[in-house]
């Protein structure tokens, strides 16, 4: 599982085009993957508290 | 006569949040008509999903998610997510910020506002070849093309 993070959906777009949930699988991982998502999901990060320690 | 009744309905094809939880939501629903009223269905709000607009003809894209479609009547957008049992990984890779640093004034806590999660599934044989393909090949060349807002990309095996 991958999660990437950027800074707004146009970051997404610049990534993957105007279809952007469209999963960047490259050919060679393919070969080696029994499964895997046809489209990512993405989540509007909400909130973000490091911890201290 | 009252009884309650806790229920999950999941398998292993189910378990995008937002997809299982409505499923399961749905199943519930079904099983309680007639019968009762759902007087709870918890979860643990962490964050909403993003979904791309409505276009074109045919089922909504918005209402498409990755694997099968939603019940009638859930609104994915609407979606909360997250269930009722943590799962974990193990992290693999956490690359560098690769991107400018965040200059919307709209990121959380001065961090990335998007989180772009992808799953993919291999053979404990094969495991370690993907591993390796992963963290040799795509992620590199994703980071090459220097991709303006990506900040960071983490690798998580289960």
């Amino acid at each position: 599982m991958t999660l990437m993070w950027f800074d707004a959906l146009d970051s997404v777009k610049a990534f993957m085009g105007k279809d952007y949930e469209v999963a960047h699988v490259p050919t060679e991982a393919q070969a080696v993957l029994a499964n895997f998502d046809k489209r990512s999901a993405h989540y509007t990060v909400l909130d973000r508290r490091d911890q201290p320690g | 006569m009252r009884f309650a009744f806790y229920g999950r309905v999941s398998t292993e094809d189910w378990q995008d949040p937002v997809t299982s939880r409505a499923r399961q939501l749905a199943q519930a629903t079904m099983l309680a008509a007639g019968n009762g009223t759902i007087v709870w269905a918890g979860d643990l709000i962490l964050c909403q999903r993003v979904l791309p607009p409505v276009t074109g003809a045919g089922p909504p894209h918005a209402l498409r998610p990755p694997h099968r479609s939603l019940p009638a009547g859930a609104s994915a957008v609407q979606e909360a997510l997250v269930g009722r049992s943590a799962r974990h990984a193990r992290v693999l890779d956490r690359s560098a910020a690769v991107g400018p640093a965040c200059g919307t004034g709209r990121c959380v806590n001065s961090g990335p506002m998007i989180c772009r999660l992808w799953r993919g599934w291999t053979t404990k044989d094969n495991a370690d070849a993907y591993e390796r393909i992963v963290r040799g090949q795509v992620i590199p060349g994703i980071e090459a093309r220097r991709i303006p807002g990506f900040r960071s990309i983490d690798l998580v095996r289960r």
